[in-house]
């Protein structure tokens, strides 16, 4: 259970990768540097990282990117993916536009 | 049985959303040790769940010294203090008007607004659609007040808590503080529903609605109410305006491009909070809130809404907050009652409940705020915009 992780003094110095300016999250263009520099800073949930640094926050709601960022966490922290967990889910399951949003209690 | 643990610090903070963490960062940077004890996970309720702005106009009296103390004194050094990014900008704000009975009731506030050093400028609704076109027709007028400003939730709440942490804050989640226990008459410890105890001098209770059990817990009484209200976030879009715009509702061009709009149930309010999961959200919110952005932009129409999420207010029986130190008990202060202001006052609530936690001297007059102020008659700093649901009106002198 790392969401009740105690949260005390600063991780390690943080280290470069060589692998580090790779795009995780294509929607809002974020490396994976930076999503290891956010840990580094304290973020250690799915929900932290992602307030923190907007991964997982465009157009496909991380769809693409949060197994990716679920890897690189668990990494950082040392702990096995299977304890990390996910980010609250958000309604709508799809975009939908406003038009159509406005729409739905109409017949 | 189950083992419990003693810890000690010299402030111990209940609550690590905005308030909480941005108090701990003031309080570390005076050098003192302060443990930040969070009953659910790290920093997620209302704190992150926010329409993401500082808005002033028609706020009670008591609060507005504080607002223009965090507009010109304490956000904009946030960002250097911190070393964090919180997006901070004070891109001023227009109160959306559709009717004269508005329109008088605002100018009204802005009378006292400006007393309190305030800046306001009027506009009809042709003067506000010739500044941004897109706005409907269907709006009489707009006042802008330029010490109104938006942040970035997420960043704040977040960012005092990173930095923070690098000055030795320890922050403790799931440690959900059941009552509080006193030792010759001042505040001694923080016992929580698991047994664990922690010992300080002093205790700051920012757990907002949740204070009120925690502070009846030492004989001490904040009455408040909850109140739900839901938020949509669009896709980027075109720069349409910069300035926030608020109404009953509250919405914003965010700096990325993203329409962040958001506003209240309208139904009713939830004594009973308890019923409802923290995730809980609504199914007729989108569809009204999406009538009610477009009514505004109809140029909108195409936009799409990618995500959307709820939160919980603590709504005080004058819909202002309730901030300071208990003077019959030494050593406890509290911070709670927002009423849905207190993310845009976050860092200047933290930096003055710091001061005023560390005994030196305080930056802002704070003393319409003190929490005991509903056991006397209210006065001229009392407002609401909402409906007080389960507040006595016959308590209520509302002014605008």
């Amino acid at each position: 259970m790392a969401l009740y992780m105690k949260r005390e003094g600063v991780m390690p110095e943080f280290v470069p990768m060589p692998d580090d300016d790779m795009i995780i999250c294509r929607c809002e263009e974020i490396t994976k540097g930076e999503i290891r520099k956010a840990i580094h800073d304290g973020m250690y949930t799915m929900n932290e990282i992602k307030r923190f640094l907007r991964p997982g926050m465009g157009l496909c709601q991380g769809q693409t990117c949060s197994v990716h960022v679920k890897k690189i966490l668990a990494t950082e922290l040392g702990i096995p993916v299977s304890e990390i967990e996910e980010c609250t889910a958000r309604a709508p399951m799809r975009p939908i536009t406003l038009e159509d949003a406005s729409r739905e209690n109409e017949d | 049985m189950r083992e419990t643990k003693v810890e000690k610090a010299d402030v111990i903070v209940i609550g690590s959303g905005c308030i909480g963490n941005s108090t701990a960062f003031y309080l570390a940077k005076e050098g003192l040790k302060v443990i930040v004890l969070e009953k659910g996970q790290l920093s997620s309720f209302a704190s992150v769940r926010n329409g993401a702005m500082n808005k002033l106009t028609r706020r009670g009296i008591g609060e507005l010294s504080l607002g223009v103390y965090g507009a010109h004194e304490v956000w904009p050094k946030v960002a250097e203090e911190t070393g964090i990014d919180m997006e901070y900008e004070q891109t001023g704000g227009l109160r959306i008007i559709m009717d004269e009975e508005e329109l008088q009731k605002t100018l009204k506030f802005e009378e006292y607004g400006k007393k309190e050093g305030l800046h306001f400028e009027n506009m009809t609704g042709a003067e506000l659609r010739k500044r941004i076109p897109q706005f409907s027709d269907k709006i009489y007028a707009a006042v802008r007040c330029d010490e109104e400003a938006r942040a970035n939730p997420l960043r704040v709440t977040l960012g005092f808590y990173s930095a923070g942490l690098k000055l030795g804050v320890k922050y403790y989640p799931g440690q959900e503080v059941d009552h509080l226990e006193m030792k010759k008459g001042k505040v001694s410890a923080a016992v929580t529903v698991d047994g664990n105890r922690y010992e300080a001098p002093k205790i700051l209770v920012a757990a907002n609605y949740g204070s009120r059990k925690i502070l009846n817990s030492v004989g001490v009484d904040v009455p408040m109410y909850s109140f739900y209200e839901e938020i949509f976030v669009t896709e980027k879009l075109p720069r349409i305006l910069d300035e926030i715009f608020v109404g009953s509702y509250y919405g914003q061009q965010t700096r990325n491009g993203t329409f962040v709009y958001g506003a209240g149930d309208g139904y009713s309010s939830y004594p009973d909070r308890g019923r409802y999961p923290q995730n809980y959200q609504t199914s007729s919110r989108i569809p009204s809130l999406a009538k009610g952005l477009l009514d505004m932009f109809p140029c909108l129409a195409k936009a799409k809404i990618v995500r959307s999420w709820g939160g919980w207010m603590a709504i005080s029986p004058d819909d202002s907050m309730m901030i300071g130190k208990v003077d019959r008990i030494p050593g406890l202060y509290l911070a709670c009652g927002f009423s849905g202001h207190g993310f845009g006052l976050s860092a200047p609530v933290g930096k003055v409940m710091s001061e005023v936690i560390a005994e030196k001297k305080v930056g802002c007059d704070i003393s319409h705020l003190r929490y005991d102020r509903f056991e006397k008659e209210m006065d001229v700093f009392t407002r609401t915009d909402r409906n007080p649901y389960n507040v006595n009106s016959a308590q209520m002198s509302i002014v605008w």
